[in-house]
């Protein structure tokens, strides 16, 4: 009343403003939302409708709007003001007690429980841009690390959370997608189908999923409708461009220096025996201009001249420019939600065109959702449907450097792959030129292999159709008690379809290579002239049926009791087919027969026999689970709760008797919210909690059996022909599943209005009845036994912060995320040869007791020799350059162990600045503590004129070289364990610790309220460019510790999201 | 009503599921291609996995004998094992957990085992018994063979009077894994191998069209192979006759060409030549295969007489250079495996060399230019004759390791021809400047127990 005085002293004409209050996150709308205006004390508040009217005099006031667990907002207006005003809160962020964790069998408040989670927000899920789910989750989430210390980790883009452990059975997170584990290639879902993504860590949060969680489990939700929900369309799109591989990052043996090589071998006769070889081996065009002028051939001097012109040509260049192109990927995805008193639904569409940086290489993708959910029986019964569907088209065309091949080794760096037009021109590759010269002269196909024409006559594509159906049904039986069904089925086919057209050198290589010359010069083609077509089909069945009983009572907020159990069958079925057909014409789609039995003579060597490649296989897979599980929480008057949970998985996988003996896995937890108590009294530190849990989750390795088993095989690659029986698993009644004990303990805490928060957690895990190899005597029959024989124990530390640093105008936030983990193997009982940890430690392959699965081994170094430059190590303590003997001697004693491959610190740095309707978003990941081994010449393989590493021309070339260079000398001649004992030195291990720009995101928002005129209620713009770079490397080489061969692009995003 | 419906649809659906799951879900296999082994069928497919398991025969002896030659540059490239066998050094395999000669036919006792266990289990109709007998007749052959080629490397040259004193092989005849193995004496050992072949020929059919399946020709060929091997001439010279009674057709060697540098004879798959009774490859070691740096002892090669097409077909000439690499393996023309089965030929040259031995000189030098002929170009032969026996065992033992050149024969040959000082042979290698020799009769020729055998409680061979 006292304001409307104040208004009313004014003496102006009063206006009512009106308008709204809306969720920034869902446009929902905010009932109750408290509203004040310039530095009055009367308060409004918003209707059932979010709507208010508010009689205004003219001229410009301060409006306040507020509403929990929103951020306040204060908007100026001038006045006289026509039309409505729409305000739009945006939630807090880092909201602890608002957030609510997802296990895939419940939601629940994440203040009640007392394990391990971390969730990912749909806000934070949408800072990256790109066309798959997981990569989005790379340095945003404690706990999760991307593997790139191999290249086949790099490849498949492995990722652990919390390490791994295990040592050969499964090593990927469980992915549960809308409750039910996920199977399917997580690239068939949309990112922009996700509503929020949950990781489950502990045994307390993931014990749930038994024998699947030993590796943690990510729980993603799709986007869902809300009850009561105005309609709402958003549209979003977005191009991402990626620069064309640097193919010049690592340093190569220069042209001049590689034909200096060849003809300095040219001089010793090493190419001699390839001269008159029975095979047929091919000599590069240096080697065969040096042969033309030893010969008389082509005078002597026009030779001179071809070679010093190809010591010009750069092979890389011909292939960046005519193999590679800039990536260019598009997305665009449409999403309709909306939902009433009883019931919601959302509608979803998206589209993806990749092209990827091969030329001719490519990806399509089309998603099409919908998932509807009413109530009945007066909102006592929910039913849900929902349908998902994926078609995606991949595109292999090009196979880039891995095609270009010269006697299976790498390629001669002086190679043209086109010439000053753009002709494609051939390289030697398999045979000797003169070979393939006399081969066209019988009649066999022109052997010539053009790589540039490859790719348009080769034609590898893979399609793959993806339906989810899920229903699912719940029954309020009790206020206290619900009964639920759910069930998904999913199929999955995919087909893939290579075409090797009849002009491919791939068939004609294959044809001429099985072509037999009769004595009177007539050709038998035992592969027959057309195309050859690889095919495959894969179809996968997967049904889920779970069947649970929810009860949860409260008892006037004095204990509160949550328990829910259920069982649950889980089936899935993949059968593949592959064929190959000959001789065939893709225009009529007919082939012809081959013989696949007959070892026939291959042309260019009669004593290479081979059988017509078949690639006739077939297989016929099923996964049976039959699980029961029930998870009980207990809170007494919210300050502490008590969790437990347990699960008997039983499985085809392991045969009867096992499962008869199974053991639940379980986990038990609790936690105390301090801030609940009386005695606290820290104002500034309203939110404390502290957290213990302690369980095991299980893991499963698919290879081994309780059975003697043995597999069947059709015997069609065999001299007879006969099917036959391997054994592979002799009987081991005694087999169990892997199990993970895992402790945590764990801190979360929140400063006043969310100035800052946090959570630490420290955990141990232990890898325990670890699938192993044993060796064992082999008069049994058998050399290595598997079972469980092996262990694993891991120590970590997981801390997340974040700050607001500056909350004015200007807002600034940093998070930190900072995680360690150190695995050591605790038991396992092969011990391998040195070589095999020096060569393979890094792979994970040969796990050592004492020692982190992965781990980086080295020779001892004593420096280059200043006489000779040749490297040295040590034999029986002395300096020595026996090399034989190095690697021979060489015991873990006297061997260096550098440390782990895998980082033992890692995570990132993120700031987010923001200004009005700007904001700035930049995350620096670090991994610390780690090692990696870099390369540099290899000398056998140089002086077998195999070309190498850059490092060359700065080897030690005279005495003194030594005092900058550790480069060893060019050997006389090659010697493996030289090379061994030089690639695998500790002067090439290199500290691994680096911090990146990851990322940096630059994003504008406009919205209804600030602009009246906008046909739309929000949108936003931003850009977003992703693997910036190195901000600060240990080692001194300008190398990248995660992409040695080949940095990841940078690539740039441009985006657009519109809400209606 | 319709809530009525709900609620019943509810409780049904509720209460099928409780029941959805059928008894069996579990035993579904997690492959189909896996399978338990129950049936004949199963058995049959166990038995004919030759080119893993079964129709294997050892290598390091070949690298041990003095057929091949090779030089310091080749053997740096081989594994250590194969070049310390060449150099018949003390430790073959420092380092080394799996040996293949010792793992492989304990592999095929492994699987023999098995197929006779699961027989054991499955009682025959009457239209499957001949079936069932002939697949257990497979079975202990492949065992016998497996235990043979163990003796011949891993054990001393056999000897009536010390037999029972010298230490054997582990004999394996179950399947069980966790059981420990111990080695059984020689004499033991011996009688194992004479038994399950003895039991062997007894079930097994006359005649199996496919090589890799052993038949009752095959089962007293090896009878004849191990009694010659124990230098029990009247038994070895029985079973070579009567292998030959049911087959001793020889191939002309006037029939196969020559032409090129390719393997002559035919591929030994899957019916092979006339001559072959039973087809076993060596272990794909490096050595000795078809490589051009592993040569054949040029004084052997010299000894093929120029009318003798075995000069021609055995051998590969290669352009600019003297010495020749063996081609004329029976496995023939398209497995890169060196043939280490049974055939007709060997079986002339044990039934001759017993008849020498037993003074039959006649007849002996009969059967040996029966085979000879075969081998000379038409009408080149002259029929070799013996004035006593010293002098026919002399020439059908040089014809022997002519014949069956790389065969994997000639280590167990050696073994049993040095206890009698007139065939004693010292053997030489001179490596990089350095001279090797083994002299007959020497610890180092029987090779080393694997050192996860002898960890696990195995006696060791002193060398």
């Amino acid at each position: 009343m006292l304001s409307l005085q104040i208004f009313a002293f004014a003496g102006m004409a009063q206006q009512p403003l009106k308008g709204k209050v809306l969720s920034g996150e869902d446009h929902s709308v905010l009932v109750g939302t408290i509203i004040k205006i310039d530095q009055d004390n009367q308060v409004f508040v918003t209707d059932d409708k979010g709507e208010f009217s508010i009689p205004i005099p003219v001229g410009t006031h301060d409006f306040y709007f507020s509403y929990v667990g929103y951020r306040s907002k204060k908007i100026a207006i001038q006045f006289p003001y026509a039309d409505n005003l729409v305000v739009s809160l945006e939630r807090e962020e880092n909201q602890l007690k608002n957030v609510i964790v997802s296990t895939g069998y419940q939601k629940i408040a994440k203040e009640r429980t007392t394990g391990s989670f971390s969730v990912i927000n749909n806000k934070l899920f949408e800072r990256s841009a790109g066309t798959d789910v997981v990569s989005r989750l790379a340095d945003v989430v404690p706990g999760l690390i991307f593997n790139k210390n191999t290249p086949t980790a790099q490849k498949e883009g492995s990722f652990s959370i919390r390490g791994q452990s295990t040592l050969f059975a499964n090593t990927k997170p469980l992915i549960v997608i809308d409750n039910f584990p996920y199977d399917g290639d997580i690239n068939d879902i949309n990112p922009n189908d996700v509503d929020n993504i949950t990781i489950l860590k502990d045994a307390a949060a993931a014990s749930i999923w038994g024998a699947r969680a030993g590796n943690g489990v990510i729980v993603i939700n799709t986007k869902q409708g809300m009850y009561k929900q105005r309609l709402k369309i958003s549209f979003n799109a977005n191009v991402v461009t990626g620069k064309r591989p640097d193919l010049f990052y690592e340093s190569k043996m220069s042209s001049a220096e590689y034909i200096e090589m060849e003809q300095k071998l040219f001089d010793q006769g090493f190419y001699k025996n390839s001269e008159n070889s029975f095979t047929n081996a091919p000599l590069s065009p240096v080697v065969e201009l040096l042969i033309a002028k030893r010969d008389g051939k082509i005078e002597g001097k026009e030779v001179d001249r071809q070679i010093n012109a190809l010591k010009n040509e750069d092979l890389r260049r011909d292939v960046s420019h005519y193999l590679f192109r800039n990536s260019f990927n598009q997305q665009y995805a449409l999403n309709i939600t909306g939902g009433e008193d009883n019931q919601r639904f959302n509608l979803s569409a998206g589209y993806d065109e990749n092209k990827n940086s091969l030329i001719g290489n490519g990806y399509k993708r089309i998603t099409l959702n919908a998932n509807h959910t009413f109530k009945v029986l007066k909102d006592r019964m929910e039913v849900t449907t929902g349908i998902y569907f994926t078609n995606s088209k991949t595109e292999n065309n090009n196979n880039g450097e891995a095609d270009l091949r010269f006697n299976n080794s790498s390629l001669y760096p002086y190679a043209k792959l086109a010439d000053g037009q753009g002709n494609p021109l051939h390289i030697t590759s398999n045979y000797r030129e003169s070979f393939l010269a006399s081969s066209l002269q019988k009649g066999l196909l022109n052997w010539n292999f053009n790589p540039l024409d490859e790719i348009n006559l080769i034609r590898r594509e893979n399609k793959t159709n993806n339906y989810r159906f899920n229903f699912g049904v719940n029954y309020k039986l009790l206020p206290t008690l619900k009964a639920e069904i759910l069930y998904q089925y999913a199929v999955i086919n995919s087909q893939y379809n290579a075409l090797q057209l009849a002009e491919s050198y791939y068939t004609r290589n294959l044809i001429n290579s099985f072509t037999a010359i009769n004595p009177d010069g007539s050709l038998i083609r035992n592969v027959p002239m057309g195309d050859i077509l690889d095919k495959s089909y894969s179809e996968t069945n997967h049904q889920n049926l779970r069947t649970q009983l929810n009860f949860n009572k409260d008892w006037g907020g004095e204990h509160q009791l949550t328990v829910l159990g259920g069982y649950e069958i889980n089936d899935m079925n993949s059968k593949n087919n592959s064929y190959r057909l000959y001789g065939y014409d893709h225009t009529h789609t007919i082939s012809k027969p081959v013989d696949y039995v007959t070892l026939f003579p291959q042309s260019y060597d009669e004593y290479n026999f081979s059988q017509i490649p078949n690639n006739e296989t077939g297989n016929d897979l099923t996964d049976r689970f039959l699980s029961f599980y029930v998870n009980a929480a207990y809170t007494w008057r919210e300050k502490y709760a008590l969790t437990a949970s347990s699960r008997i998985d039983q499985s085809n996988l392991f045969g009867v008797k096992t499962n008869q003996k199974s053991v639940p896995l379980y986990s038990a937890g609790l936690a105390w919210n301090i801030d609940r108590e009386k005695f606290y009294k820290l104002s500034w530190l309203p939110y404390l909690k502290l957290r213990f849990s302690y369980g095991y989750n299980g893991n499963i390795d698919k290879s081994v059996s309780g059975y003697t088993t043995a597999k069947f095989e059709s015997g069609s690659g065999t001299y007879t022909g006969l099917p036959y029986a391997n054994i592979i698993n002799p009987p081991n009644p005694e087999l169990r599943w892997e199990r993970v004990k895992i402790i945590n303990m764990g801190l979360d805490f929140g400063g006043k209005g969310n100035s800052f928060s946090g959570t630490i957690d420290l955990y141990r895990k232990y890898g325990l009845d670890l699938i192993g190899n044993a060796p064992f005597p082999s008069s049994t029959g058998i050399t290595v036994f598997r079972s469980n024989t092996a262990s694993i124990r891991s120590n970590g530390v997981e801390v997340t912060i974040n700050n607001r640093n500056i909350d004015r105008a200007i807002r600034w936030d940093t998070n930190v995320i900072f995680n360690y983990n150190k695995e050591l193997v605790s038991k396992y009982e092969i011990k391998e040869g040195v070589n095999n940890y020096l060569m393979g430690g890094v792979s994970g392959s040969y796990p050592l007791v004492g020692q982190p699965l992965y781990a980086i081994y080295s020779y001892k170094w004593a420096g280059l020799n200043g006489n000779t430059g040749d490297a040295q190590g040590y034999l029986d303590g002395n300096v020595s350059n026996d090399y034989d003997k190095i690697v021979q001697n060489a015991k873990l004693e006297n061997i260096i162990y550098n440390g782990p491959a895998r980082p033992a610190y890692y995570g990132a740095i993120r700031n987010t600045v923001s200004y009005k309707n700007f904001s700035v978003s930049a995350n620096v990941s670090f991994r610390l503590g780690y090692y990696f081994r870099r390369n540099s010449v290899n000398y056998s393989n140089i002086l077998q004129g195999m070309g190498g590493h850059g490092d060359f021309s700065k080897r030690w070339q005279k005495p003194g070289d030594e005092k900058f260079t550790q480069i060893p000398s060019l050997p006389a001649i090659g010697n493996f364990n030289q090379s061994n004992f030089y690639t695998y030195a500790e002067v090439l291990v290199e500290k691994g610790d680096h911090f990146r720009l990851q990322d940096v995101r630059i994003s504008y928002d406009f919205s209804k309220e600030s602009i009246k005129s906008l046909p739309f209620t929000h949108a936003q713009i931003f850009v977003y460019a992703n693997n910036i770079g190195l901000i600060w490397t240990a080692n001194h080489k300008n190398i990248d510790p995660d992409y040695q061969y080949m940095p990841s692009p940078r690539t740039i995003a441009l985006g657009l999201k519109i809400d209606f | 009503m319709k809530n009525k419906l709900y609620k019943s649809l509810f409780l049904i659906l509720f209460i099928v599921n409780l029941m959805a799951c059928k008894k069996g879900f579990l035993d579904e296999k997690p492959d189909k291609a896996l399978l338990v082994p129950e049936t004949l069928q199963d058995v049959k497919q166990l038995l004919d996995n030759s080119s893993q398991v079964f129709n294997i025969s050892t290598g390091l002896d070949v690298m041990s004998a003095d057929e091949y030659i090779t030089d310091q540059t080749t053997l740096s490239t081989l594994e250590a094992y194969e070049r310390n066998s060449y150099l018949w050094e003390k430790d073959i395999y420092p380092g080394v957990i799996n040996v293949g000669d010792w793992s492989i036919p304990y592999q095929q006792v492994f699987y023999a085992n098995i197929a006779l266990e699961t027989l054991e289990k499955i009682n025959p109709s009457a239209k499957d018994k001949k079936e069932w007998s002939r697949l257990k007749g497979i079975a202990f052959f492949y065992r016998g063979f497996a235990f043979y080629n163990l003796v011949k490397l891993f054990a001393a040259q056999y000897d009536k009077r010390s037999a029972d004193q010298l230490p054997g092989i582990p004999l394996r005849l179950k399947s069980a894994v966790n059981v420990s193995s111990v080695r059984a004496n020689l004499q033991e050992s011996y009688n194992q191998i004479i038994n399950d072949i003895t039991s062997a020929n007894k079930l097994l059919l006359l005649n199996e069209e496919i090589k890799t399946r052993p038949d009752k020709k095959a089962a007293f060929a090896l009878l004849a192979r191990v009694f010659l091997s124990m230098e029990d001439y009247t038994n070895a010279g029985k079973y070579a006759d009567s292998c030959l009674r049911l087959q001793s057709n020889l191939i002309d060697y006037n029939t196969i060409s020559s032409e090129g540098t390719g393997r002559p004879f035919p591929s030994a798959f899957p019916t092979g030549n006339l001559e072959i009774l039973f087809f076993s490859g060596i272990i794909s070691y490096d050595f000795p295969t078809f490589n051009a740096d592993i040569i054949i002892d040029p004084i052997l090669y010299e000894r093929y007489e120029v009318n003798d097409l075995r000069k021609l077909l055995f051998f590969r000439k290669q352009s600019g250079i003297e010495s020749v690499t063996f081609r004329g393996t029976y496995t023939g023309k398209n497995d890169n495996k060196l043939f280490a089965g049974l055939a007709v030929d060997e079986m002339y040259l044990i039934g001759a060399e017993c008849l020498a031995r037993q003074n039959r000189i006649e007849e002996a030098m009969a059967l040996l230019n029966k085979l000879l002929i075969t081998r000379w170009r038409t009408n080149t032969y002259v029929a070799k004759i013996a004035s006593d026996s010293a002098e026919a065992l002399h020439l059908i033992l040089d014809e022997r390791k002519k014949e069956l050149l790389a065969r994997g024969l000639r280590w167990d040959d050696l073994k049993r021809l040095n206890k009698d000082p007139i065939y004693a042979t010292e053997l030489r290698r001179n490596v990089n400047g350095k001279l090797y020799v083994l002299k007959p009769n020497d610890l180092r020729y029987v090779l080393p127990i694997p050192d996860t055998e002898v960890a696990n409680g195995l006696i060791q061979n002193p060398r």
